[in-house]
């Protein structure tokens, strides 16, 4: 009790005490003096005003999958144009982080992971990217202010700073709303259920190519009652594959943006950075977790149903 | 009245994921207690089945933005 209570006493010197109160002065301070009007947010994506592509118009996820897709290029580039036979500082680190998955892969897929690291590696890479170009600054944030288009939108009046303007949190009947230039690419529906319809469209091929026709055997098999049950659920979960995808992925990297929005709409400072921590884990952890699952299924396919116990871990 | 819905949703939707993960982490601590050796094995695996448990939370979170913002 006694050790205890002078731990405490001794913890609570001057110095630290002073530090809790300066950050407590901050967040409630940041709270008063610079409110955040809560961001618009809507499932499709926005439409950059005025941006088509031979017709088509751009949307904001379109410019963020385009941004994750240059990252992946400038880092390639960036190992490949100065390789060297023993790696130092970047490309041993890329290097360490391609031969950990490969082996991973290689625990699941056996004597194939030749075939499938590439499709692995790429969502894997992709979707690391992409998830975390969420959390850089300017993202959601940065954009076009314009009338909202719909009905029922929550709108805000603005403020001029110098030849940019901001918005401020009271909300108005005719305000304006913000678009940003980019938002992260995964919240766009399109992108999970792209990249589900490329994974499940290749399982299928692949299954064909390495069983032939036995393949079907999986879905058809009359033998008894209980396995042509059985051939209907697997037939039934092939599709539900693309829906679990599609939303496992879409729903978490929205619900993180909607997360990081809230908490710096209801405390502007300091308490929104363990949400990114979080994020940050939760963006690797579904680009892990889609990867995996694509070579899981993907070593399923090309196994044959009868040599199910032989491979089985 | 209007937001019922989808707070429902996310509401009844997130009971059995919770529970899901807390057998999932209960699995995985007694088998770290009972085997130390194997915690690094047993973590990675615990957080996928986390993530797998969570995903159906995740199905009720936007079942309830659906049903509030479109």
């Amino acid at each position: 009790m006694q050790s205890s209570g002078s731990a405490l006493r001794r913890f609570f010197n001057r110095r630290n005490t002073s530090y809790i109160v300066g950050v407590l002065i901050l967040i409630i301070g940041g709270r008063i003096l610079f409110p955040v009007p809560l961001p618009t947010i809507q499932l499709p994506a926005e439409k950059i005003p005025g941006l088509t592509i031979l017709g088509f118009p751009v949307t904001n996820t379109l410019i963020a999958t385009l941004l994750a897709d240059l990252t992946l290029l400038a880092i390639a580039l960036a190992v490949r144009l100065r390789l060297q036979l023993i790696p130092t500082g970047f490309q041993n680190l890329v290097e360490w982080f391609l031969e950990t998955f490969y082996n991973l892969a290689e625990e699941i897929a056996g004597e194939r992971v030749k075939q499938f690291f590439p499709l692995f590696m790429t969502i894997l890479l992709f979707l690391l990217v992409a998830n975390w170009w969420e959390l850089i600054p300017g993202v959601d944030s940065i954009g076009i202010i314009e009338h909202p288009h719909e009905e029922g939108i929550q709108s805000y009046e603005i403020a001029e700073v110098g030849p940019l303007a901001i918005l401020t949190p009271q909300v108005s009947d005719h305000g304006y709303i913000l678009v940003p230039f980019v938002r992260a690419a995964a919240t766009d529906l399109n992108l999970p259920l792209a990249l589900a319809l490329i994974v499940t469209v290749y399982v299928q091929f692949t299954g064909f190519r390495t069983l032939g026709l036995r393949y079907l055997r999986k879905f058809f098999n009359f033998s008894t009652p209980i396995m042509a049950f059985v051939g209907v659920l697997e037939l039934v979960s092939e599709f539900a594959r693309i829906i679990s995808f599609t939303f496992r992925l879409f729903g978490n990297i929205f619900a993180g943006q909607v997360l990081l929005a809230v908490i710096s709409f209801l405390v502007p400072f300091l308490i929104a950075l363990p949400f990114y921590g979080l994020e940050l884990f939760v963006g690797f952890m579904q680009a892990f977790v889609f990867a995996i699952l694509a070579l899981v299924f993907l070593t399923m396919a090309t196994t044959a149903h009868d040599e199910h116990s032989e491979h089985a871990h | 009245m209007e937001f019922l819905p989808s707070g429902l949703a996310i509401g009844l939707g997130a009971v059995g994921p919770g529970i899901g993960i807390g057998l999932v982490a209960l699995g995985a601590l007694q088998a770290i207690g009972r085997n130390p050796e194997a915690a690094g094995e047993i973590r990675t695996n615990m957080i996928l089945g986390i993530v797998f448990a969570e995903s159906v939370a995740i199905y009720a979170l936007v079942m309830a933005l659906i049903l509030r913002f479109v």
